[in-house]
Formats: C-alpha cells, sequence, structure tokens
C-alpha cells in the first residue's frame, strides 16, 4: 500500500518536472527569438507567431529561430555527451570538454573549414571521427586491466592543453583577430546557416536516440565493472560504444558552438539531485536541461548590452567552472 | 566445470598462470586456498571470463566459455566480487536484485511476476526483506555484500563464483554469507566455486577444496581429507595444529 503510494508519488514528480523543464524550453524560445538586435516584447512575439503577418516578427523568427534551435540541440547534445561520458569512467566530474574530446573535434572542424569549406555540413562527422581517435588514444594510454578513470583524466587534461595550443596556432598563422579567435573558442552561436541547422538536428536526434538505447547498459555499468561482466554485459566493448556516441555528440555541439565547457557536467548534476540516478531519467532530463542551460546562457549574452554579443561559451564556462570548483572541493572533503 | 591446461599473465612476461588443470563438480561448493599472489583470485577471473587465458580453456556443460554470449554465459554463471561500490546515490536494495534478471531479458523488457519471484526470493535468502527499500549506498560492508549476492542469486545461475566474498567483513558478516551460500547450494542445488582467505572456513564450507601455489594447484580433493597440517606448512609455510573442538569439528591453529 505505502509502496503504491510513494511510486504514485515518484511518478507524479517525474511528470511534473518533465513537464515544467519542457514548459520553461517553450517559454525561452519565445524569449530567444524575441532578444537581441532588434527586440520585440513577449506579447509582440507570442501573437506575431499565432497571427502572422507583424514583419517584426517574422524578421526575428528568421535570424533568431536557427539560433534558437542550434542552441537547444547543442545543449541537449552536450549534456548527454557528458552523462555518457560519466558512465564511462564511473567519474562524477567527467566532461568531453575536460580531457580534450571538445578541443580535438574543434580542431578538426577548424582544419575542415579551412582546408575544405565545401566539406562543412559533414565536419560534425568528420570531427566525431578524428576526436573518436584522439580518444582512443587517451583510452589506450590509461588502459591496464581495466580502464583507470584517473589516468583518463590527467591524460586528458595534457592532450587538451596540446589541441588548445593548436588551435591557437592555426588562429596565429591564419591572421585570425583575437577577438575572434576567442570568441569561436569559447563557443558562440552567430547565425548558423540552415544546412547547419538542419545537419545539427538531425545528427543530434540520431546521437541522442542511440544514448537512450544505452540507459540500461549506463545502470548495469554503475554496479561496476566485474559485476556488469557477471551480469552479461561486454565491458569494455559497451565503454567504447558509449565513448565512441559521447565524443560524436561533442562533434555535433563543438563544430557549431565552439567549445562549451562544464555543460556536460551541470546537467547531469542538476539532473540526478531531481530525479535519482536511473539513466532512462538521467538521460532524457539532462538533454532538457542542457537545452534549456544553453539557450538561457545565450539569450543572456544578447540581453546584456556589449558592444559584441557575449558568446555563450562565457556564460556557461563561467557559472560551470565555479560549480566544478565548488564540486571538486567538496568531493574531496568527503573522500577525507 | 571443467579447466584444462591454462595459462595466463597480466603481461607477457611473466605467467601467473602455469598451466592450471581442475575440474569443479556440479552442485559442490569447492574453496580456492593459497597464499597472496598465487593466482586463486586470477582462476577465477578466467572462469568468469574476466580475463581470456593465453593457452587452454574452461567448459561449462562441456563447451568452451569463450564461446557463448554474454547473456547466455551470464544466465548460467553469477559471480560475486570482494569490493562492491555502487555508482548510484539513490538506487534502492529491491532494484539493485532486480539487475540480475538482465541476462534473461530482451532490451527494454519489463519484469514480469516470475522474475518478481525470483527477486523475492533472493532477498528473502539473503536476509535483506527489511531493507529492500532503502538505498543501496547507505548500507554498511557486509549488508551490500548480501545485495550483491542477491543479484547474482536473482541471475538463477548454475555455478556461482565468489571471489573473496568476505574479505572485508567482520567475522559475523563473514559467517552470515558462507551460510547463506551453503543454504543456496543444498536447496538449490547451485555448484558454488569460492576463492577464500580463511583456511578453516575455506574446509568448513567446501565440500572439495583445491590449494593454489606459485600459479600451480597444490592439492585438490575432498575438503576434509585433503588439507593436512603438513599442506599448510609446504603452501602457507606456517605451522598448523589441527584442534578438536568439543562438537567435534576441527581447526586449524596456525603459528610461524
Amino acid at each position: 500500500m505505502s509502496m503504491s503510494k510513494t511510486l504514485k508519488r515518484k511518478i507524479t514528480k517525474t511528470t511534473l518536472i518533465y513537464v515544467a523543464c519542457a514548459g520553461l524550453t517553450l517559454f525561452l524560445i519565445v524569449v530567444s527569438i524575441g532578444a537581441g538586435y532588434k527586440k520585440a516584447s513577449l506579447g509582440q512575439v507570442i501573437t506575431g507567431l499565432f497571427s502572422g503577418g507583424d514583419y517584426v516578427v517574422e524578421t526575428l523568427v528568421r535570424v533568431n529561430l536557427p539560433r534558437t534551435l542550434v542552441a537547444l540541440f547543442s545543449g541537449a547534445v552536450l549534456a548527454v555527451a557528458g552523462v555518457l561520458f560519466q558512465s564511462v569512467t564511473r567519474n562524477r566530474l567527467a566532461d568531453p570538454s575536460i580531457v580534450g574530446v571538445s578541443s580535438s573535434t574543434y580542431t578538426a572542424g577548424l582544419f575542415v573549414s579551412l582546408l575544405f569549406p565545401a566539406l562543412v555540413p559533414f565536419s560534425p562527422i568528420l570531427a566525431g571521427v578524428f576526436g573518436m581517435a584522439v580518444f582512443l588514444m587517451i583510452f589506450r594510454l590509461s588502459y591496464s586491466h581495466g580502464v583507470k578513470s584517473n589516468r583518463i583524466l590527467a591524460i586528458g587534461a595534457a592532450v587538451n592543453a596540446v589541441f588548445m595550443m593548436i588551435i591557437i596556432t592555426i588562429a596565429v598563422m591564419q591572421n585570425l583577430s583575437a577577438t575572434n579567435v576567442l570568441l569561436s573558442l569559447s563557443g558562440s552561436l552567430a547565425v548558423p546557416k540552415p544546412e547547419i541547422v538542419y545537419s545539427t538536428i538531425a545528427l543530434s536526434a540520431v546521437g541522442l536516440i542511440a544514448a537512450l538505447f544505452c540507459a540500461g547498459k549506463c545502470n548495469v555499468l554503475a554496479l561496476g565493472d566485474k559485476t556488469a561482466q557477471g551480469l552479461g554485459v561486454n565491458v569494455l566493448r559497451m565503454k567504447l560504444i558509449l565513448a565512441g556516441i559521447s565524443v560524436f555528440l561533442t562533434a555535433v555541439a563543438a563544430v557549431n558552438v565552439g567549445i562549451t565547457a562544464f555543460l556536460g557536467l551541470l546537467a547531469p548534476l542538476i539532473a540526478k539531485k531531481l530525479l535519482g540516478d536511473n539513466h532512462y531519467n538521467v538521460i532524457p532530463l539532462s538533454a532538457l536541461l542542457g537545452g534549456l542551460f544553453l539557450l538561457s546562457a545565450d539569450c543572456l549574452g544578447r540581453a546584456m548590452n556589449t558592444p559584441v554579443t557575449l558568446p555563450v561559451g562565457i556564460i556557461t564556462t563561467v557559472i560551470g567552472g565555479i560549480v566544478f570548483i565548488i564540486l571538486l572541493a567538496r568531493s574531496y572533503k568527503n573522500a577525507d | 566445470m571443467r579447466i584444462e591446461n591454462i595459462k595466463f599473465g597480466y603481461d607477457k612476461k611473466k605467467n601467473v598462470l602455469d598451466g592450471v588443470s581442475c575440474a569443479f563438480r556440479k552442485g559442490k561448493v569447492t574453496s580456492i586456498i593459497g597464499p597472496n599472489g598465487c593466482g586463486k583470485s586470477t582462476l577465477l577471473g578466467l572462469c568468469t571470463r574476466l580475463y581470456k587465458p593465453f593457452s587452454g580453456a574452461v567448459f561449462l556443460d562441456g563447451r568452451d566459455i569463450a564461446e557463448y554470449g554474454g547473456k547466455e554465459f551470464a544466465k548460467k554463471a553469477a559471480s560475486v566480487y570482494q569490493l562492491n561500490e555502487v555508482f548510484s546515490s539513490d538506487i534502492t536494495v529491491r532494484a539493485l536484485v532486480s539487475y540480475g534478471r538482465t541476462p534473461h531479458k530482451k532490451m527494454f523488457e519489463p519484469l514480469n511476476d516470475r522474475d518478481e519471484k525470483i527477486i523475492d526470493y533472493a532477498i528473502e535468502k539473503t536476509g535483506l526483506k527489511e531493507f529492500e527499500n532503502r538505498r543501496a549506498a547507505a548500507l554498511s560492508g557486509g549488508e551490500r555484500q548480501r545485495v550483491f549476492l542477491a543479484t547474482a542469486l536473482a541471475q538463477e545461475p548454475e555455478i556461482l563464483f565468489l571471489d573473496e566474498p568476505t574479505s572485508f567483513l567482520d567475522i559475523y558478516y563473514q559467517l552470515e554469507i558462507m551460510e547463506i551460500v551453503r543454504a543456496v547450494n543444498r536447496e538449490k542445488g547451485v555448484t558454488v566455486v569460492m576463492v577464500l582467505h580463511d583456511i578453516n572456513q575455506a574446509v568448513k564450507y567446501g565440500d572439495d577444496i583445491l590449494v593454489m601455489k606459485d600459479g600451480r594447484v597444490a592439492a585438490s580433493g575432498e575438503a576434509k581429507t585433503t588439507v593436512t597440517s603438513a599442506l599448510i606448512k609446504d603452501v602457507f609455510g606456517v605451522d598448523a595444529e589441527l584442534v578438536s573442538k568439543e562438537n567435534g569439528e576441527t581447526l586449524f591453529a596456525a603459528s610461524l
């Protein structure tokens, strides 16, 4: 009796949180369409969207909707990439942006856009392949009788530093202005071309669905490598698949919005606080929260009246960085 | 289960197991003992497919275990290891035990009544009924070890492997786990293979015993007759005196 009651309460809580997130997302989409260079009030956007014929709103939709969609999907994708990466390393503080996956995929994206501009719509895939190669190298170096998650983080940090230097070197050789480099490095949404919008949405959807199919396996992996193996999971193969999806998702976001650090940490963390550690909830909820975060960061950046729109990356990095430091400090305290 | 001339090492330079052959009798409890580094846990890891042998093979029901599919093998063989940490702060005991049904389920296939009954059995057998809705992460070491044992039981294995399941536990929890294992063996006829540290527990709870030294089998046979003072001296390098208790049980009292 009491069990079914708690179960019922859990279901209502779950529904409530999903509905709230979805509602907040819709609200933010409207805000995001209205935010920016030309401003429209919320009411104007809503009536404009439903009744049509409002020239300002139509322009705003044309300009801002692609950016909004790319932000939503990139955020979702980065958050889920974080979830999967944490499953692989069994470490809540692991994120593809920390171990050089983001910077390596971004480097690859940069190479594609400079050397083979025609291939730009495929750059998430090319960058994903490159990012996977880099990650496999990190994985191999961290492997001795099982994956050592601390080693992944340490080696990854070194790899990350190398790629950051490569990116800066490319920028210097290309005579890009310092502002441009900084802006793109820290993740900017600018105004994406339609083919970029379509490819981002399509690739994100593929990656997110793949991730959802792995939710059960993530749950079993949480019981430990040996126990998971005993339950019939091929642990090494599963970890490679999860890492592969994670890298691919990171690549999708990195080529569009640059390096957006810490989103993969924050969203899963809050998702787990809200609905627990079951990955059937963690993955979809993180996706929603990730989209929400990136979109609100972007709105915030556009709303601030700075000469250049503040890139999303700067905002997510500042907030995410602070939270990351607090978490690290707390986890060391717990370990003592 | 039959092991044929297994050679294995963690690197190519040194073989941890250097030609091990043995068999575990169906429906019996076999204890594996030996000094640190003798390869007993490694042998268990080869039986549960954690590692692949350099040469030789392990056979279950007459078939090389390397040929089994992951789930197919997990339906027949379950294992419990010495240190278990749950990377989930809110999973309940019952939810964790239900993962024992994973090998029997397709992806996204929900648990049915039969699964729930098996989970009930595993939870009751391991004395976890009062804990079943608690968070696994909040349990003590002994309780958590029972949860992982229950998970293994929920797999309905033919053969159960235990790798030093009691090494980090107080004596009370050690004996509790041993009693549960014995009860399950007697009730369900599950073959049990366990690596233990305590010679007396190994002899008391094992029908058979496998004694290892330096990556080879030093002795094997029925537990009560195989282990002698001379064998203990040879394998562990300690003097062990056989002491009789009033109830007729015998123990080895070891000294340097």
